[in-house]
């Protein structure tokens, strides 16, 4: 009995030493295999030595092939060794070492972009997404590659979803109006903004937007329903009130252009504003003197516009049309050709876009592209000059 | 480990990508008032309206007979009418861009029984080429009551090509309208022998071509009376250029754009009156336009000096204007006149064009169909100043933005006499697997004059084939069914082309007129026309190419909205000389046969 229980004891002993011995082994294989990752991070972002990182990692995983951070560390260094597919499969390793690795999966979707999987890369997006709906990087990447796929307006449809759980957030609004400014025929914006105008009643800003969406759309009597509803408020921008203008003249209502155009010159001598938004007050005063058959006014105004902005070829061709009516058929035609010349950044884009088409699609000429639209005035080609522009940064060979 | 996150997305920021016969029961009814052979000055470029401004403030009291605009009705009756043809070709996996065109359609008398016969070029294929009889371009004849037979074979019309544009006219003056089919590096003239049949005389009266041709025009540019041809033509392409779908994208269809590919010059064919044509291009001046890549033209005076000018549409290019300087001698003034470019500056993708004096000003109105998103454009004539955009004031612009148009009909359709717009539309391009934005097919577009002020878009008050989405391309008008209105037929992609019946209720006296020159060429296409009823006057042209690859009725059509005299009858012949019958007395709706330096004949309507 005495025996039993020493033996006891002993096992007890032992087992308690082994256990120890254990946790001990483990705490410091743990802790071996952190340093070595911390190692890997550091040859890998000071030294700039994926390979050597790679050694680490591996090096740590024959021994805990589980550990998460060494998984994330082989797998950035076969990235930076543009070892794709090898680094996606790498981070689908690590995803399943802990319960959820949001890290990985972003890790894994970039890759597998890299490695032109797009509809695998955008599997893994939209799954990371459904759980973790405000990863902003993640959600970025998708939307590249909804651009890098040609879903522009799905692309920009998802900018502007970012900011569906705060639909009254203002980002949300300025996401909106940028989708009805670059994408006109979008069905999608218009109910967006009409929510949001009922939502939030009365704000200049959703009204305009909303008004010029329905314009651009043909829907001329919802258009004129907002553009009424706009000018019974006070604070008015120039440019909204121009809108308002340039839609009656159009409309047919000459009157209430005169009053928006009234107000958009008392608000304009009151404000300092940017000088296109001056051209866009001019364009809307020659409207309203052409209607009414003052071409000598309507060719005064445009020649303000095109001062102010003589990069919009626009104004000149409104010009020439207004010059053929006063008979200057020479100053008509000279304005055409500037007109003409001006637009010519959309010859230039056709032709690049040609090329590309045809398959010779180099960073050199989508930095081309970025920067022709880029120096363009109508709003939208801003965020095409930036696509375009990651486009390039992605066919650049990396070098990390 | 911080640092090491970092890293990773860092790697996502790397990732930011981004016309002709004669007939017997006839009638003499108007006579000729004056001969007047004035011809003008060649180089008298400068704008002569014959309306005085009197005569000119048609607006102020346009004389309407309809009130209510939606009265137009176009009744689909393709399927009884026994026209039944489909373009062969597309789609294909491959999307090659001589898909994206479809054939022309040429509405003209084969037979001089004064019904309008419809000619439809088809398609082939550069893997499957086309081989079967229903691949062939077809004959229909007119059998009367919007019916038709199909007498291709019988014609001796068969002709399997990439078939593009159709033109006819008489090129030979024998009273026996040609034809001209436009295709893929293939050129036809087909003579009309008078006996229901055609003979190929393409090898014998051509030279060779092969370019990718569109829109052909029959028209005596040189005013020594016999038809020229001009022939537009598109881009230097060949199969052999890989498709454009985009990369990773297979689940869309998308044909190279023409931006990718140098623009093929136009061609200009004289005719020697001896059964042959040379190609003058190059010395008249087309060709000095090196970028043009046309897809559709209109001929008629520009600026009213008699003498015949081109205005051809282009396709991301600017468009030309080419004034007539005689002696087949043109200077591309497109940009003077105010129509090269659009509104913004910028080159359009123009398909279609259609003319007309839609605000009874007394100057022909040009009209252009463009890409998605390019408004189509309505240049309004201010006489010798040139043209002004009129899309915003007219309300074009709204309904044109959202659609890709080709071919257009600027005709009037409810017996107004004001010109109203029919527009095929439908995209090139399959994106609809993007999302609900990207149309494909498209319904057309039909807009009513309001007073040559404002259009009306009523396509969807005017029948259901309007109500329906179709990958539209050529259409053509021609009073069908000769009851005094213009009925439609248009050409599609991926459906059966379509006979639309004009079925409005029209005034008993409307007169359908047709011009027989003498001296002249006997089919005097892209011709000035005037007439004046009831103590108004309106400006016509007998129309020469227009629409897409179309070739329209040569016929003008007055509406009987005034009383049964129609006071006077006008036109500028080819060679510029300027006649005028008068007192033309019509009391139920007729068909008028005017000829060069004799009388009107009126023939009976069946």
């Amino acid at each position: 009995m005495a025996l039993s229980r020493r033996i006891l004891a002993v096992t007890a002993g032992l087992v308690l030493v082994g256990l120890l011995g254990s946790i001990s082994l483990k705490a410091y294989v743990q802790s071996i295999s952190d340093q070595l990752v911390k190692q890997g991070d550091r040859s890998l972002v000071v030294d700039h030595a994926p390979e050597e990182a790679e050694k680490m990692a591996r090096w740590v995983l024959r021994f805990t092939p589980d550990h998460h951070d060494a998984l994330l560390l082989l797998g950035v260094s076969l990235n930076r060794q543009n070892r794709y597919d090898e680094a996606a499969d790498v981070f689908e390793t690590a995803k399943h070492t802990v319960d959820f690795s949001p890290d990985a999966s972003y890790a894994r979707a970039a890759c597998l972009m890299l490695s032109g999987r797009y509809q695998d890369a955008e599997v893994e997006l939209v799954t990371l997404l459904e759980s973790v709906p405000h990863h902003d990087d993640a959600r970025n990447l998708l939307r590249q590659l909804l651009e890098k796929t040609y879903r522009f307006y799905d692309a920009a449809a998802l900018v502007q979803n970012r900011f569906h759980n705060q639909p009254d957030d203002l980002r949300y609004l300025t996401e909106c109006l940028k989708v009805s400014v670059a994408f006109p025929l979008g069905q999608a914006v218009v109910p967006e903004l009409s929510d949001f105008n009922k939502r939030h009643p009365a704000q200049p800003t959703v009204i305009a937007g909303l008004a010029r969406a329905h314009w651009l759309k043909g829907n001329i009597a919802e258009s004129a329903a907002l553009f009424n509803e706009l000018l019974k408020l006070d604070e008015l921008t120039p440019g909204q009130l121009a809108w308002a203008a340039e839609f009656w003249v159009e409309a047919g209502d000459i009157g209430k252009a005169q009053v928006a155009a009234a107000r958009m010159d008392l608000v304009a001598k009151l404000q300092e504003h940017a000088d296109h938004v001056k051209a866009q007050a001019e364009s809307a005063r020659a409207s309203l003197a052409s209607s009414q058959g003052n071409f000598a006014d309507a060719e005064l105004h445009l020649t303000r516009a095109v001062s102010l902005a003589p990069d919009q070829a626009e104004y000149y061709l409104r010009r020439a049309d207004i010059r053929r009516r006063l008979r200057k058929v020479d100053a008509a035609i000279e304005d055409t050709t500037y007109g003409k010349q001006t637009a010519r950044t959309s010859e230039e884009l056709r032709r690049r876009s040609g090329r590309i088409e045809l398959g010779e699609l180099t960073p050199e000429i989508c930095r081309e592209v970025a920067t022709l639209y880029n120096q363009r005035r109508q709003q939208g080609s801003q965020e095409i000059s930036n696509a375009w522009l990651e486009l390039a940064n992605a066919l650049t060979p990396i070098n990390y | 480990m911080n640092r090491f996150l970092h890293a990773i997305y860092l790697t996502g920021i790397f990732l930011l990508f981004g016309g002709c016969h004669s007939q017997t029961d006839t009638e003499h009814i108007g006579h000729p008032r004056q001969a007047d052979s004035t011809s003008t000055s060649p180089s008298n470029s400068a704008r002569k309206s014959p309306l005085t401004p009197g005569e000119s403030q048609t607006l102020q009291n346009p004389g309407h007979r309809n009130q209510n605009l939606s009265e137009v009705t176009f009744t689909d009756v393709s399927a009884e009418s026994g026209l039944t043809f489909r373009y062969y070709g597309s789609p294909s996996e491959q999307a090659y861009m001589t898909e994206q065109n479809a054939g022309g359609i040429a509405a003209f008398d084969y037979d001089g029984d004064y019904s309008p016969d419809l000619y439809l070029a088809n398609g082939s294929h550069f893997q499957k080429p086309a081989h079967k009889p229903e691949h062939s371009s077809q004959l229909f004849r007119n059998k009367g009551g919007c019916t038709f037979e199909n007498i291709t074979r019988k014609a001796g019309l068969e002709l399997f090509s990439f078939g593009m544009g159709v033109t006819a006219g008489d090129f030979d003056n024998d009273g026996f309208c040609d034809l001209f089919v436009a295709s893929f590096n293939e050129n036809s003239l087909f003579q009309n022998q008078g006996d229901g049949t055609f003979l190929n005389v393409s090898s014998k009266a051509l030279p060779s071509s092969n370019v990718w041709s569109c829109s052909p025009a029959f028209a005596d540019l040189d005013g020594n009376g016999t038809l020229d041809i001009y022939v537009v033509n598109y881009v230097d392409w060949t199969s052999d250029v890989a498709p454009c779908n985009p990369p990773n994208a297979p689940h869309l269809r998308r044909t190279c754009s023409p931006t990718a590919f140098n623009a093929a010059a136009d061609q200009l064919f004289s005719n020697s009156g001896e059964g042959t044509f040379q190609e003058v291009g190059e010395s008249s001046g087309i060709c000095d336009t090196k970028d043009g890549k046309g897809l559709a033209l209109a001929i008629f005076d520009v600026n009213n000096d008699g003498q015949l000018d081109i205005y051809v549409a282009n396709d991301a290019t600017a468009n030309s204007l080419f004034v007539n300087q005689g002696g087949f001698s043109f200077l591309n003034e497109a940009l003077r006149y105010g129509v090269a470019v659009s509104e913004d500056g910028v080159q359009g993708a123009s398909m279609g064009v259609g003319v007309a004096d839609f605000n009874r000003d007394g100057e022909n109105d040009v009209l252009v169909t463009n890409f998605r998103n390019q408004v189509n454009d309505l240049f309004q004539s201010v006489g010798d100043a040139g043209f002004v955009f009129s899309n915003s004031s007219t309300g074009l612009d709204l309904a044109s933005r959202s659609k890709l148009s080709f071919g257009t009909i600027f005709r009037d359709f409810n017996g107004d006499s004001l010109p109203d717009i029919f527009i095929a539309n439908g995209h090139i391009w399959d994106l609809t697997s993007l999302g609900a934005q990207y149309d494909y097919k498209m319904p057309p577009s039909l807009m009513l004059n309001e007073q040559g002020r404002r259009f009306h878009d009523a396509s969807s008050e005017v029948g259901s084939y309007f109500r329906k989405e179709w990958l539209g391309r050529s259409a053509t008008s021609a009073d069908l069914d000769n009851d005094g209105d213009w009925d439609l037929v248009v050409q599609h992609l991926e459906a059966d082309a379509a006979v639309l019946r004009n079925d409005s209720s029209i005034e008993p006296n409307s007169v359908l007129v047709r011009f027989i020159g003498t001296s002249s060429c006997r089919d005097p296409l892209g011709c000035r026309v005037e007439y004046s009823r009831d103590g108004q006057t309106f400006v016509e042209h007998i129309p020469s190419g227009e629409s897409f690859q179309a070739s329209l009725d040569p016929r003008i059509l007055i509406p009987g909205t005034g009383g049964p005299n129609i006071s006077a009858l006008r036109i500028t012949w080819p060679n510029g000389k300027r006649e005028e019958w008068e007192n033309i007395e019509v009391s139920e709706l007729s068909q008028l046969v005017a000829i060069e330096s004799g009388n009107v004949v009126k023939l009976p309507l069946h």
